[in-house]
């Protein structure tokens, strides 16, 4: 039997432990993050909110809540347990967008501008995304398996797909 | 296509939950300023169970009190009246609300979760808007889906044509229900609210959720319609107990301007990140009413 971490919003959370399943649940415009080395099995996952720390000027926050920050810390907390940069394997999913009628305002699209800001946080640090599942208006749930390296996304009301 | 009747849906919904009676009651009571004390804790004390789940709730962390509240006479007194009739309805409220909702896709649970959220997120948005009656706000927040308890089961069966018309004619999902069906699920809880009834202005906030600007209406208080709509959204948003209608919902961002978020993305991100700071009220809430 597996067992299941939840990563709450702005929660990152790094593991070797086989049998554990890192799980992003009920994801609307926030982004799963899960990167895994399946050399040393070592994977992590993020669960972000915002595209940006620095707009939001507040002390002693989550790294996680916020993707500039968020990626950086989640491949600090992975090299430092033994995890090999060059073998990571990463991947997203999440950043719908609500549904609004008013085209022209693009400011309420955090899905969007999270999904940008995660892009960019990653080539900063010099990882490749290796796939994505981001964008449209439903939401999802993100897993990844620690055990087997398998990355899987269930759309509300649909089938678990591996990613 | 199932064209919803009204008037037989109600009459199969006849029978109110036995403790919104109690809520609906200590509501009118707490409005009138010559409330008898002694009499308003006679009507709350009467149903034990639910008694027991109030004074839980008043004595949960959240309210930080030293002492312990042990009667419905001392919650009275030291929580004062509107924060005891928003916490009367979050009582009365689980029993319908902790359920599993199938046409919405909704666990048991969900919808439970995504209404505690709104109401946190409603209570937020009125005290950072100078909303005269932030506690009104988190229970308008708490009740505006009452109308998905109801219609839920139509919605499982026409899910596929609705989430078409959202799609080929660009309209929310609001709009999509009440074109395919008659009416959507804003419509069915307002009449619910009135056969219950509910202040008006609830009625009003659970009618108008998805419709928060619409010239053609009067409001009784627009700004807590808009209040609760942001709030909704957000509550979406972030995931909350999502559904496979949240997001599809029309965002409407007049109401942000409405209440004085600025619209551009600084003024978003950062009311969307102080909303996110809200989350442990929101857990500790639950856990307290579990």
């Amino acid at each position: 039997m597996s067992n299941l971490i939840n990563i709450g919003m702005s929660q990152i959370e790094v593991t070797s432990k086989l049998g554990t399943v890192l799980v992003a649940p009920s994801l609307g415009s926030c982004i799963g993050l899960a990167i895994y080395d399946p050399t040393s099995k070592i994977g992590g996952m993020a669960h972000i909110v915002l595209p940006d720390s620095e707009k939001v000027f507040k002390k002693n926050e989550f790294e996680g809540k916020y993707a500039d920050t968020a990626v950086p810390e989640i491949l600090k907390k992975m090299i430092s347990m033994g995890a090999n940069k060059n073998k990571l394997v990463v991947k997203i999913a999440g950043g719908a967008q609500m549904f609004t009628l008013q085209k022209g305002s693009n400011v309420l699209n955090i899905g969007f501008r999270n999904t940008i800001a995660v892009k960019a946080a990653l080539s900063k640090e010099g990882l490749t995304l290796v796939k994505a599942d981001t964008g449209g208006n439903k939401g999802r749930t993100f897993k990844l398996d620690i055990q087997t390296g398998s990355f899987s996304v269930k759309l509300i009301g649909q089938n678990e797909v591996e990613l | 296509m199932t064209t919803l009747d009204i008037d037989k849906l109600l009459n199969r919904v006849d029978s109110i939950p036995h403790n919104f009676h109690i809520a609906i009651k200590v509501a009118k009571m707490l409005d009138d300023f010559n409330v008898n004390i002694q009499e308003l804790s006679k009507v709350i004390g009467v149903d034990q169970s639910f008694t027991v789940q109030l004074l839980k709730l008043c004595n949960s962390a959240q309210y930080g009190f030293s002492r312990k509240i042990v009667t419905v006479n001392d919650a009275i007194t030291r929580l004062g009246f509107k924060t005891l009739k928003s916490l009367v309805f979050v009582v009365v409220s689980k029993s319908s609300f902790n359920k599993p909702i199938e046409g919405y896709n909704l666990a048991k649970g969900e919808l439970w979760r995504n209404s505690i959220a709104c109401a946190v997120y409603s209570k937020y948005l009125a005290e950072i808007s100078g909303y005269k009656d932030p506690e009104l706000a988190f229970t308008a927040g708490l009740l505006r889906d009452i109308g998905k308890l109801i219609i839920h089961e139509y919605i499982k069966e026409e899910y596929n044509n609705i989430v078409n018309l959202v799609n080929s004619e660009n309209i929310g999902f609001s709009e999509a229900e009440e074109n395919i069906l008659g009416y959507n699920h804003s419509q069915v809880g307002a009449r619910i609210a009135s056969k219950w009834n509910f202040p008006k202005i609830l009625e009003e906030t659970i009618e108008f959720h998805h419709n928060p600007n619409n010239t053609k209406i009067t409001y009784l208080d627009k700004q807590l319609v808009n209040i609760v709509h942001i709030a909704d959204s957000i509550a979406m948003m972030l995931g909350m107990g999502l559904g496979n209608d949240g997001m599809m919902h029309n965002l409407d961002i007049d109401s942000l301007g409405n209440i004085g978020i600025d619209v551009n993305s600084v003024g978003i991100e950062t009311l969307i990140s102080d909303m996110v700071d809200l989350n442990t009220e929101i857990d500790l809430l639950m856990a307290n009413m579990s």
